[in-house]
């Protein structure tokens, strides 16, 4: 539902200006581009003609995207999003993302699964510990339930069963 | 017809119905819940489809898929906010009707008009599928060759509001599908001696973090503490009977159709299908100033509208293996899932189970005559007093373990962390994600079919446009990367002649 939001633009707060996320965009893809058309001139014959065709037309139109960020346009308000709403709220979703993917190995999976579920909404300012801590519980045996007892899918172990 | 009764016949067993109905369900509380939408939910059911039978699999993605898009009208008419981006124009009306006490019957009518939507939508599927793939029978490696490109034209140039990014973000796609082996020649490509890069980047993966992992992040950054209160949630009963018929019957033919032929072009999603409807209906309509103003006619064209493009985007998807949305390459993900090969050949070697998914999408949309019932909308509502901040790790778990369960690889969860990160920051700044799936989709049929077809024609070139049907798809291809500029200069003489 996020992000479909019905906004009305008032165009009397437009401004001019380049725009420097298409321009970076740009950059970055026309490197990839470049990047591709390097490595391929490894792989022999058509497996190699491919993507050096590939990199070639992404450079091109990576290039192409820069050009247009670069021309002094009225830029509306809503292209002037910024890439982060909450940068607080986006690191700390990100942080934890990583110490969870980071921790599945290391303690396994319902452990770590746990723990996320009950830390994230705090570090995200939820303060009810009843409906956090009922629905962490109920998650994860819907989890065990679904992924252990029906679907007999092996996860990583937990460090008590280690 | 002896494939289409073998179809019918498979999806009348316990595990199809059960999944049917559950999915159905499923499909109206994910719609209905703040931050998810159908996209992301079938993206995370995919890698939970592995080892099902083929129907019970397509079932669920059939019934989450028809049971969003109307649980997406739920918070579209409650709240004003779109579940999905196919209610956006629901909550015109649909938002007003709630603000006059009309809320059970603007819900009631988006049901209705959801259900009937996707039950027309079924039948186009199911008679003008196999007319399509006899067509396609023709077809040799220069015709699928162009079949791919201008699949992937197509959606890079109509999604979203930038061709140079639709493009761009096509031929990323076709490059990230180079990773790995190439199967024609046995050569590794951009693996850099890493092992789990030699089988390339797993779809599901890849589909899971681009979709999955931004909604997240957004509901993250917005840290709902306390969801919807239960005095917002209050819905009377309300009994439409035949009488909606009579009051919306000429609009949900109107929509039906619209949503259809949007439903047929590569690119074109429900949003546009039910916006369209909606200014037909307007247009139509006796009275067409009472439109954004609580007009019931208006929440029955969106609904209707977008509904009826489901089942019709599957048409070019499963017939030509170019999908007409995201959610039709999602379900070209789940037949891949089973080994089963999208394509002009889908119908002609699985035809009982094309005709059975068929099907399976009529039952879920008829389905909702039940399961959208009031008393089951009521309980689907309350779903919207779950506070978004609890949600967000539930999420994040559900992407990991199903990620995981795929391959057992944990490396595997660091692509999608990856992917996800880029669908992020891709999505900020409008690039679309829709051409890079297709393009990962069908890179490998395009570079195998350009390749094979250059080992017939013993390397001449010309053969890739002197047949003609090849040579029709390519002038096509070249109609649509050219249609921007051909609107602008129209929209420009028109506008010059206006001044003179």
């Amino acid at each position: 539902m996020s992000g479909y939001l019905v906004c009305e633009i008032s165009m009397d707060k437009a401004v001019e200006s380049p725009n420097i996320q298409d321009g970076v965009a740009g950059i970055c893809f026309a490197a990839v581009g470049a990047a591709s058309i390097y490595w391929s001139f490894d792989y022999t014959g058509a497996s190699g003609l491919y993507p050096r065709v590939l990199g070639a037309v992404i450079v091109l139109l990576g290039l192409l995207m820069v050009l247009r960020s670069m021309r002094r346009a009225v830029i509306k308000p809503v292209n002037d999003r910024p890439l982060v709403d909450s940068p607080r709220n986006f690191f700390i979703a990100i942080t934890f993302g990583f110490f969870f993917l980071l921790l599945v190995t290391l303690i396994g999976f319902y452990t770590s699964s746990l723990l996320v579920l009950l830390t994230l909404p705090i570090a995200l300012g939820f303060r009810r510990a009843v409906p956090l801590v009922l629905s962490a519980t109920l998650f994860i045996v819907f989890l065990y339930v679904l992924f252990s007892l029906v679907l007999e899918r092996p996860l990583p172990r937990e460090f008590f069963q280690i | 017809m002896e494939n289409f009764l073998t179809g019918v016949a498979g999806i009348f067993a316990m595990g199809p119905l059960v999944a049917m109905v559950g999915a159905t369900i499923l499909g109206v509380v994910i719609g209905a819940l703040p931050g998810l939408n159908p996209v992301m939910a079938i993206a995370l059911l995919l890698p939970l489809t592995y080892g099902m039978e083929p129907l019970v699999a397509l079932a669920m993605v059939a019934g989450i898929y028809n049971g969003s898009m109307y649980g997406g009208a739920i918070p579209a008419i409650l709240l004003r906010i779109p579940g999905t981006p196919g209610s956006i124009a629901t909550t015109f009306d649909g938002f007003p009707m709630a603000e006059k006490g009309q809320a059970s019957k603007a819900l009631k009518i988006a049901c209705w008009s959801s259900a009937i939507g996707g039950m027309v939508s079924a039948v186009a599927l199911i008679t003008m599928g196999p007319l399509l793939a006899q067509v396609t029978l023709a077809f040799g490696p220069a015709e699928y060759f162009w079949v791919a490109i201008f699949g992937m034209v197509s959606v890079g140039v109509m999604v979203g509001d930038d061709m140079t990014k639709g493009l761009l973000a096509a031929a990323f796609g076709l490059l990230i599908g180079t990773v790995g082996i190439d199967m024609l020649s046995g050569q590794a490509r951009f693996t850099y001696g890493e092992p789990w890069l030699l089988s390339g980047f797993n779809l599901i993966v890849v589909l899971v973090g681009l979709y999955a992992l931004p909604p997240v992040l957004e509901l993250a950054e917005r840290a709902d503490l306390k969801g919807m209160t239960r005095a917002q949630l209050r819905l009377d009963s309300v009994s439409l009977g035949w009488k909606a018929f009579r009051d919306h019957g000429r609009t949900w033919i109107r929509s039906s159709i619209i949503g259809i032929g949007v439903g047929l072009l590569p690119g074109a999603g429900g949003n546009i299908a039910s916006f369209l409807s909606y200014n037909a209906a307007r247009s139509a309509s006796k009275d067409p100033e009472s439109f954004g103003k609580g007009n019931p006619d208006g929440v029955a064209a969106a609904e209707c509208g977008n509904n009826a493009d489901n089942a019709a985007a599957m048409i070019p998807a499963l017939t030509l293996g170019i999908p007409g949305n995201v959610i039709a390459a999602l379900v070209l993900g789940a037949l891949l899932i089973q080994g089963i090969q999208p394509g002009p050949q889908l119908y002609h070697n699985n035809a009982g189970l094309v005709f059975g998914f068929a099907m399976e999408m009529f039952i879920t949309s008829a389905l909702l005559f039940f399961v959208g019932g009031m008393a089951a909308t009521r309980i689907f509502a309350q779903v919207q007093r779950l506070p978004g901040v609890i949600m967000v790790p539930m999420i994040l778990v559900l992407m990991s373990v199903g990620v995981y369960v795929i391959n057992g690889r944990i490396v595997d969860l660091w692509i999608m962390f990856g992917f996800g990160l880029l669908g992020y920051a891709l999505e900020k700044i409008k690039v679309p994600l829709a051409p890079i799936v297709l393009g990962l989709i069908l890179g490998p049929l395009a570079e195998q079919s350009v390749r094979r077809s250059m080992l017939l024609a013993r390397g001449d070139w010309t053969e890739l446009f002197t047949r003609p049907i090849s040579a029709g798809i390519a002038i096509a291809t070249i109609l649509i990367i050219l249609y921007p500029a051909i609107k602008s200069f129209l929209k420009r003489r028109r506008a010059t002649l206006s001044k003179t």
